[in-house]
């Protein structure tokens, strides 16, 4: 297909998945809110969210002070914030558009449905009423989006580059929430398990951590069944997973190297053992892992799609 | 005379680019007046020689792995002749009629029309007539470099006052096609003897109706005089953007900058 | 149904129910305004659906603008469709060796059939073909010419389109449509099918690719979604299973046209370009073209791509050819023209602009270099003030101006407010040339929705019918 068709399908799907990864990470914060703790220690949870897609710059620049109120603004309606919820769908919207020929009726309609919606709900105020109940509606249309994508479109190569943008940007994501969770953590004891729990939920993974561990919640689990754990759909090694089998699906003759790194990351997330990276030091393996997926993308960009630099 | 020519462009580029496509018109054309001894043209990538619809011996220069700086040189030996009282037969097929119709760079406009109906009597000018244009052109118009772009569209050089041989031309074109004389511009090469004047130069060719002769001659405005053997075509067309020795296009790269280097010397 | 003295009415002649409407004057009697309302709103909701809208994909706000479709057809017989193809075969054979004997020996002109300055001074001629040899001689691929009827029901050619003509999304849409609201309409009547366009059209490109290639690709290239005809560039392109690209999709490089793909680069060989040549090639045309690809004309001088339409038709489709066209196919053909032309009056000629002023009430002036519109001048609908200004204009630039007699176009009946009423109406058959001429019999159906109107322009509140030839 069109470099520039594959293009738009990529970053349609990136996009789709940052909207949806931001409304998680806020629903977490807006959850753990409610749990008693100091007003700094709120504040520095919710500075600690700015952090993770490094955003502090661009918000204080726009806001006298750390606020729940202000950081969901800015993280939800601010289309100057690249990262908001807005500006994600928008660009998910606008990159459908471009390629609308190639899309279905129905990801087109599920798309730009997504896109009126949301304006609709937040001239609405449902944002400042509700906010769980905003963020439950984001989740669930970028579920759809995937439903509709998978149920109806051809599988062909339009499909395995969806796929990729999906799972570049949920193992970048990923990475992110876990980097900071971990390195905001303090050590009230009740606090952690409602803490941890919050984290598992807002990657649907609180269920499936009781299942596969039948135990006491401990954050050495947490980072194991986020990071190692094939079977937990929102892990890295689930993530990297489908990015190596769909790299292999579109191979070309320039994609060797691409190929390379990716089945290197694959295999060193495989026949990781969590208590050598807790050794190594976690915030450092989640860093040097998000440079990687960072070259990766690049690396897709350059071989199959419109290159960055150009 | 024979002209020994060298000319060297080179471009470089803050960062790497992907794709360059140049289209050139560095090789003399076969005409009468002058004959091409030797001629070499070297560049990177593919080189792709045709002739255009105006006669031009033309290439298409196309880079596509990445690179940082492109470098072309075009040289070798001229044999010229000085054209008879201008005269020159292009051996383009096209009719003149052609080069009566105005491009971007040179529509007439009031002005112009007003310029053109000082000099010129009516659409079956001499060469007098036109030699009269172009004393007027320069009178009005100061060479001046750095003033004016390529892309400057020849109203707004008259308006500015200030201009270079491009200018000169472009203006020149636009007061012929106010009064519907076909006029085409020229771009080469001029020896430029003792003064520090350019080698690569514009000019045009003007149709003439004279005593006993109907056609084109060829007039260098800047200087207001016919062109002599000390001048060497490239290429012809209705503007610069026809006929420019080098015009193109790049993906990426950057900060670009150029330098050109045109050497002639008279053997 | 209303009687209209003045005009012809597609369906009936003072009063009676022409023959090959008569099957379906039945039916329509038989339909509830109801039952025909809700197939209004059924094809409105499909149409939307499908995208098939004008200025598809401009709105930010998620709404877009359909264009009317009138569900009552304008409806062909068999022996007028005869003679009408026969017509347009002739003028578009005629059309495509004139543009080739222009761009190389010009023995048209030498014969003095045609001035020199007239192609010469078109902004449409376009130097940089003289002498290019294109595949097959053709030029005009895809020619769209519009065709009226006329005063006691003649049909003339009111314009020929050889650049980028379009409108055949519509006529295929429309019929789809038709068939599905109506399926027992196709039951009773034999309409000569049209789904087929689209492999006529693929098979066309495919036959004039460049010589020696065995397996053609063939793009269409579409300037980009706000172009207001992207629906059809993207519907043709799907339909033909070929790709739909963008100038910045392709490159030139060692003399070929490629093609970004997420496989590497592949070469293109035949390119349905829906954008003007202005905007082609910023290295050849203008400069400032974003949406062409730098150095095409080149390897279409080489003869390494083939573009339809070829560049350079637009020199014999414009109103000051448009007179000459009956002298054309008679230097070429040596044939009588089947079509007729509209009568024009040239006014650069001193008899034929006597004749312009003396008449200026009764005429339709138009500009030979404009777009209708604006330097225009409908006679019968102007005051004596417009008349006397357009006189002036007239008299200081004779040669900018053509004059025909207004035409009284026949009228088709039209769902309107009230009922059914006459509408005026225009035809658009789209004649494919490769290594024969064909076409799908019919073509688009324009109709003017507003009363007396004769604009059928969807910009300007047109609309269009299903288009039925009949088989015999």
């Amino acid at each position: 297909m069109l470099s520039r068709t594959a293009d738009h399908l990529f970053w349609m799907a990136r996009y789709t998945e940052r909207a949806e990864n931001t409304a998680r990470m806020l629903d977490v914060n807006v959850q753990t809110a409610l749990l008693p703790q100091s007003g700094e220690a709120a504040r520095q949870a919710w500075r600690a969210l700015l952090g993770i897609s490094e955003l502090q710059h661009g918000y204080d620049e726009k806001h006298e002070a750390v606020t729940q109120h202000d950081v969901i603004e800015f993280m939800v309606c601010d289309p100057s914030n690249r990262s908001s919820i807005i500006a994600c769908l928008t660009e998910a919207r606008e990159n459908a558009r471009a390629v609308r020929g190639t899309l279905t009726t129905e990801v087109w309609e599920v798309t730009n449905q997504t896109y009126l919606d949301l304006r609709r709900r937040l001239h609405g105020g449902q944002l400042r009423k509700d906010p769980s109940q905003f963020f439950e509606w984001v989740k669930y249309r970028s579920h759809l989006w995937r439903g509709v994508t998978l149920g109806t479109m051809l599988r062909d190569e339009a499909i395995n580059f969806m796929r990729l943008g999906t799972s570049l940007e949920r193992a970048d994501n990923t990475a992110r929430i876990l980097d900071v969770k971990f390195h905001g953590n303090d050590s009230d004891a009740r606090r952690d398990f409602y803490y941890w729990a919050a984290l598992l939920r807002s990657v649907s993974g609180f269920e499936i951590y009781r299942k596969v561990y039948r135990d006491v919640i401990t954050p050495e689990r947490v980072a194991e069944l986020l990071m190692l754990r094939a079977d937990m759909p929102r892990s890295l090694l689930a993530c990297m997973e489908e990015v190596v089998a769909n790299l292999r699906q579109v191979r070309n003759d320039v994609s060797s190297d691409t190929e390379r790194l990716a089945g290197k990351l694959h295999a060193e997330l495989q026949f990781a053992r969590i208590e050598d990276i807790l050794e190594a030091g976690l915030h450092d393996t989640l860093t040097e892992f998000l440079r990687r997926i960072y070259e990766l993308g690049n690396g897709v960009s350059r071989d199959f799609l419109v290159p960055l630099a150009a | 005379m024979q002209l020994s020519i060298r000319h060297e462009t080179h471009y470089s580029y803050s960062a790497s680019l992907g794709y360059t496509i140049q289209q050139l018109h560095l090789s003399p054309r076969n005409e009468p007046q002058q004959h091409v001894l030797q001629w070499q043209l070297d560049a990177p990538g593919h080189l792709h020689g045709y002739t255009d619809a105006y006669g031009n011996l033309s290439h298409m220069l196309t880079l596509d792995k990445p690179h940082d700086n492109l470098l072309i040189v075009a040289e070798g030996v001229v044999e010229t002749t000085s054209p008879y009282q201008g005269r020159v037969q292009a051996k383009d097929t096209l009719s003149p009629l052609v080069y009566t119709v105005a491009t971007r760079l040179t529509t007439p406009t009031d002005s112009i029309r007003a310029l053109a109906a000082t000099c010129l009597p009516s659409q079956q000018a001499g060469t007098r007539d036109l030699m009269t244009l172009a004393e007027h052109i320069i009178g009005l118009v100061l060479y001046q470099t750095g003033a004016t772009e390529v892309s400057t569209t020849a109203s707004a050089a008259l308006a500015l006052g200030s201009g270079v041989c491009q200018d000169h031309a472009h203006i020149f074109l636009a007061c012929c096609h106010a009064i519907g004389i076909p006029a085409r511009y020229v771009s080469g090469y001029i020896d430029p003897g003792d003064t520090n004047h350019a080698a690569s130069h514009a000019w045009v060719d003007a149709w003439v109706h004279d005593d006993g002769f109907t056609g084109w001659v060829s007039i260098d405005v800047t200087h207001a005089r016919l062109m002599t053997d000390a001048y060497c075509r490239l290429a012809i067309g209705r503007d610069y953007e026809a006929a420019a020795p080098i015009r193109g296009i790049r993906n990426g790269g950057g900060e670009e900058s150029m330098t050109v280097d045109v050497q002639i010397v008279p053997q | 149904m209303q009687r209209s003295p003045n005009f012809y009415n597609e369906m009936s002649a003072d009063g009676v129910v022409r023959e090959h409407y008569r099957e379906f004057a039945d039916w329509l009697a038989q339909q509830t305004p109801d039952a025909i309302e809700r197939k209004r709103m059924e094809a409105d909701l499909t149409f939307r659906r499908v995208g098939i809208t004008f200025a598809v994909y401009g709105d930010n706000a998620g709404t877009e603008r359909l264009i009317p479709f009138d569900l009552i057809p304008r409806i062909i017989p068999a022996s007028e469709w005869q003679q009408m193809q026969a017509g347009l075969v002739q003028r578009v054979r005629a059309l495509n060796m004139f543009i080739d004997d222009i761009y190389h020996e010009q023995h048209i002109i030498r014969a003095g059939i045609i001035p020199a300055d007239q192609i010469y001074r078109n902004a449409q001629y376009r130097p940089e073909m003289q002498g290019i040899k294109v595949a097959s001689d053709i030029y005009a691929h895809i020619a769209g010419i519009d065709i009226v009827r006329a005063g006691a029901g003649e049909f003339y050619v009111l314009e020929d389109n050889l650049r980028v003509p379009s409108g055949v999304s519509y006529m295929l849409e429309d019929r789809k449509m038709m068939m599905r609201l109506y399926p027992e309409l196709f039951a009773s009547h034999k309409v000569a099918p049209v789904e087929h366009y689209p492999d006529m059209l693929l098979d066309n490109l495919r036959s004039v690719a460049p010589m020696g290639v065995l397996d053609p690709t063939v793009v269409v290239m579409t300037p980009g979604m706000y172009n207001s005809a992207y629906f059809e560039h993207a519907f043709l392109a799907q339909q033909m299973g070929v790709e739909l690209v963008e100038g910045k999709d392709l490159y030139v490089t060692n003399n070929a046209v490629w093609m970004r793909t997420t496989h590497g680069p592949k070469r293109v060989d035949v390119i349905y370009r829906r954008l003007d040549d202005d905007f082609l090639d910023p290295l050849a045309f203008r400069a400032d073209s974003a949406l062409g690809v730098p150095g095409l004309l080149s390897v279409y001088r080489a003869g390494h791509v083939t573009l339809a339409n070829a560049i350079g038709t637009g020199v014999a489709d414009d109103k000051s050819i448009y007179p000459y066209v009956p002298d054309i196919i008679r230097f070429y053909l040596s044939e009588e023209p089947i079509l007729n032309n509209v009568p024009t009056y040239q006014c650069r000629k001193k008899a034929e602009l006597d004749y312009t002023l003396a008449n200026l009430p009764d005429l339709v002036v138009k500009e030979v270099h404009g777009a209708g519109g604006y330097g225009m001048l409908v006679g019968p609908a102007s005051t004596k003030e417009q008349i006397e200004d357009f006189r002036q204009r007239l008299i200081a630039r004779p040669d900018g101006y053509i004059a025909q007699p207004t035409l009284a176009l026949s009228n088709c009946p039209t769902f309107v407010e009230n009922g059914v009423a006459p509408r005026h109406i225009d035809l658009r058959p789209f004649v494919l040339s490769g290594k024969n001429i064909s076409m799908v019999p019919g073509g688009l159906t324009r109709v003017a929705l507003r009363e007396g109107s004769l604009v059928v322009n969807s910009s300007q509140g047109g609309g269009t019918k299903d288009t039925w030839v009949l088989e015999a």
